[in-house]
């Protein structure tokens, strides 16, 4: 991994340095080109990024991304006849890529709207609601109403969640200055909610809170598990936390986010089904990726 | 650029934030001196094993110490990280922090073995046969004048493995342990200073001092030890 | 004492030692000469079992040494190194006393006191507490010929004791080793130096090419040699 055996000093004659040079010099302009090459052509006209672990709305299937997102993306390039690019990165690394513009326009990843990221890149209208949803253990019973979760029925414990998402956001507010203030409730982030959610198997949280849509997949898949959606205490009764997940877009391409939001208007729109086109898309990938 | 600075000097105004920082190189600090130690003596016995005459006793052990050398070496720390925390260790109750001490000992131990191994082996076979030649033990002259004077040779190497360990431990973060790098990905995260830059180049410039302060100390005591080497 | 029966000892296909045998009674000085390489060093490691012998045996009060029995047997035939050799983290002190109070031999009250008299004799009690390192090569041999004196030696083997000295600390640890001699050591020498080796000697051994070619009394030895190749090898050295 990282060792370094420690070189050991051996002399080597002056001659042997222009045979080096030889060698090396054209290696090493060779790989400068190669370098060159691949970051300055651009792979496409539009470059989402995007974290493929977000099932339905981006994930792997081989060693192609797709999902709800990459369908919205790719109508939108139809729409403006220019190609699309989808990469990888890191969910946390997302939206500063997009203010910055240089690596990337757009970035399609499930995002929640937030504040302070409406401060760095301008978010298209609002294309799906979430709730935030806890995973708990089958047979434990933390949860005072039979249909959901509240604040209050976790207090004093520990609470996984995935770095940066809104389930850390939205618990981190409720520990330091909600109704979780000065409880022995615990934070404890995570790299993914998949290890969060081992880390109820490992006793080292006692439940996850994280998307609707995430939460539903690990509790599919590991049936010592079960979900309920979190409701808090509002001024006008008891209601889901929730959240609006947008596409976020570099500030300076008003044209692109207009494209995008036509686009989004045209899908959620309801037909006959009772549906909009991003929900019959949820509900496909969701089959999908099973 | 400028607003580079001006976002540091944001974090070093804010209280809140360098608690978060010490808390968080505090545990760094613990993991890794603990860990340091744990491979210090996994290691010694492991080389102990290795260099041992083959008598019938010792098969077992000499065939384990080798299947544990190559294993860890030959897997990547992370998932040796996640197996301990997920697979091995799950019992309730159980302190994580002493769940990454045996992860990261364990790992040190593997390649810190091989650093005691030379380390003892580079004692002048001379010292062995006089101890032998009075009729001392084959263990007795192992462990009253072999391994003092192989100390010496070691403590470079493992000085080097605690540096390894203190960056190594960033890790941990990704399984919600509270250390430097938690820290930074706290300070960074939306409901902060919702960017990672600033708090990511603080604690790496946390992790050069760290590094830089621990190799200046080793340099020093490698040197009082071979001030008494005068010929 | 000792009886060294055609013992044999190679290192893989290299046959260092060969059919050799070589008998030493109580209070005999025996000298041994021969080129370099030859495997006298061996030899001597041999004798105490350091270097397991390969073929042959060899009786110590006629009992047949084994490596079962060597470190006892090691308690009695000691042997100084060419390197010195003397524990770089222990004190000189600390040097005479290791293995008399870890073997048991003397209590540790009792070990001091007698190293002490032993230092005091050949006046090296001011370097009791130095490190081998802050000693000189004359000095540090000295100790080290101390050290063996420590566990009481029926027998002491010298592997070239001076030949890793400056010339002007040779003389020193001649004189010790004429003491020892004087009070009736039985020794084992293998030197280079030859007038020390005609004056010290009871009986000369040649080695060469593995095995004694040659064992006489010294003048015997010097004077009129049987072998061509001890004639041919004192002419190159004489």
């Amino acid at each position: 991994m990282k060792r370094k055996k420690s070189l050991s000093r051996s002399k080597k004659s002056p001659t042997i340095w222009p045979k080096v040079a030889k060698i090396a010099i054209p290696i090493l302009l060779v790989i400068l080109s190669i370098f060159l090459f691949m970051k300055f052509r651009r792979p496409a006209d539009i470059i989402v990024h995007t974290n493929a672990f977000f099932a339905p709305f981006e994930f792997y299937k081989g060693n192609q991304i797709i999902g709800v997102d990459v369908d919205i993306m790719n109508r939108v390039g139809q729409k403006l006849n220019k190609t699309v690019a989808f990469t990888n990165v890191e969910f946390s690394a997302i939206i500063d890529n997009v203010e910055k513009g240089k690596v990337c326009d757009v970035g399609a990843a499930g995002i929640t709207i937030t504040e302070k990221r409406a401060e760095k890149v301008n978010f298209s209208i609002p294309y799906y609601t979430s709730v935030q949803y806890v995973i708990y253990p089958k047979g434990v019973s933390l949860n005072s109403h039979p249909h959901y979760f509240t604040w209050q029925d976790l207090t004093g414990k520990t609470i996984g969640v995935q770095t940066d998402t809104t389930g850390w956001i939205f618990t981190n507010d409720e520990i330091t200055s909600g109704s979780l203030q000065d409880t022995s409730t615990v934070l404890k982030n995570f790299d993914s909610a998949e290890l969060a959610a081992d880390g109820i198997k490992s006793h080292l949280n006692h439940v996850v809170i994280v998307d609707e849509l995430p939460a539903k997949y690990i509790v599919n898949r590991t049936p010592q598990f079960a979900c309920l959606p979190l409701y808090q205490t509002t001024s006008t009764g008891i209601e889901p936390v929730q959240e609006q997940y947008a596409i976020a877009v570099n500030k300076d391409q008003p044209e692109l986010l207009s494209a995008i939001n036509e686009t989004l208007s045209e899908m959620l729109i309801r037909d006959s089904s009772g549906y909009n086109e991003i929900e019959k898309l949820v509900l496909k990938y969701m089959d999908l990726s099973e | 650029m400028g607003d580079f600075f001006t976002k540091i000097a944001e974090l070093f105004n804010n209280p809140v934030y360098l608690n978060a920082l010490l808390r968080g190189l505090g545990l760094t600090l613990q993991i890794s001196i603990a860990a340091a130690l744990t491979g210090l003596i996994i290691g010694t016995a492991v080389a102990l094993i290795g260099i041992a005459k083959p008598t019938p006793w010792l098969k077992i052990p000499k065939f384990l110490a080798r299947v544990y050398v190559t294993v860890i070496r030959g897997t990547p720390m992370a998932l040796q990280l996640f197996i301990m925390f997920y697979v091995v260790f799950t019992f309730r109750g159980f302190p994580e922090l002493i769940t990454a001490i045996l992860a990261f000992g364990i790992n040190s131990g593997a390649y810190v073995s091989e650093n005691i191994r030379a380390g003892i082996l580079s004692v002048d076979i001379g010292q062995t046969e006089a101890g032998l030649a009075l009729g001392l033990s084959h263990r007795t002259t192992m462990q009253k004048i072999v391994l003092p004077q192989a100390v010496k040779n070691v403590i470079p190497a493992i000085g080097n493995e605690l540096i390894a360990l203190i960056k190594e431990t960033s890790i941990v973060s990704m399984i919600g342990m509270y250390d430097l790098t938690m820290a930074a990905k706290i300070i960074g995260s939306g409901n902060n200073m919702a960017s990672y830059l600033v708090p990511m180049s603080v604690a790496a410039a946390a992790y050069l001092i760290v590094v830089y302060f621990l190799t200046f100390v080793i340099k020093k005591i490698e040197k009082r030890l071979r001030a008494g080497d005068l010929h | 004492m000792i009886s060294i029966r055609n013992i044999s000892k190679s290192f893989g296909n290299n046959h260092v030692i060969k059919n050799l045998s070589l008998e030493i009674s109580k209070g005999e000085r025996v000298v041994v000469l021969g080129p370099s390489g030859c495997g006298k060093s061996t030899f001597l490691r041999c004798i105490n079992f350091l270097e397991p012998i390969t073929g042959g045996e060899i009786y110590f009060h006629n009992q047949l040494v084994t490596t079962k029995n060597a470190e006892a047997v090691r308690q009695k035939i000691g042997l100084v190194f060419q390197q010195f050799n003397l524990f770089n983290n222990l004190t000189v002190l600390e040097n005479l006393t290791l293995a008399p109070t870890e073997l048991g031999l003397l209590t540790p009250t009792g070990a001091k006191r007698k190293a002490m008299r032993l230092l005091r004799h050949f006046d090296l009690q001011d370097k009791a507490s130095a490190y081998p390192s802050r000693i000189s090569s004359g000095q540090k041999q000295r100790v080290a010929i101390i050290r063996a004196l420590m566990m009481d030696p029926e027998l002491l083997l010298f592997d070239e004791p001076t030949s890793a000295l400056d010339p002007e600390s040779i003389s020193e640890v001649l004189d010790l080793i004429r003491e020892l001699a004087k009070n009736g050591l039985t020794m084992l020498i293998i030197t280079h130096e030859i007038s020390f080796a005609k004056e010290i000697a009871t009986r000369m051994c040649f080695l060469n090419n593995g095995t004694i070619e040659e064992e006489d009394a010294p003048d015997v030895f010097f004077n009129h040699p049987k072998t061509p190749r001890l004639k041919e090898f004192l002419s190159k050295v004489l």
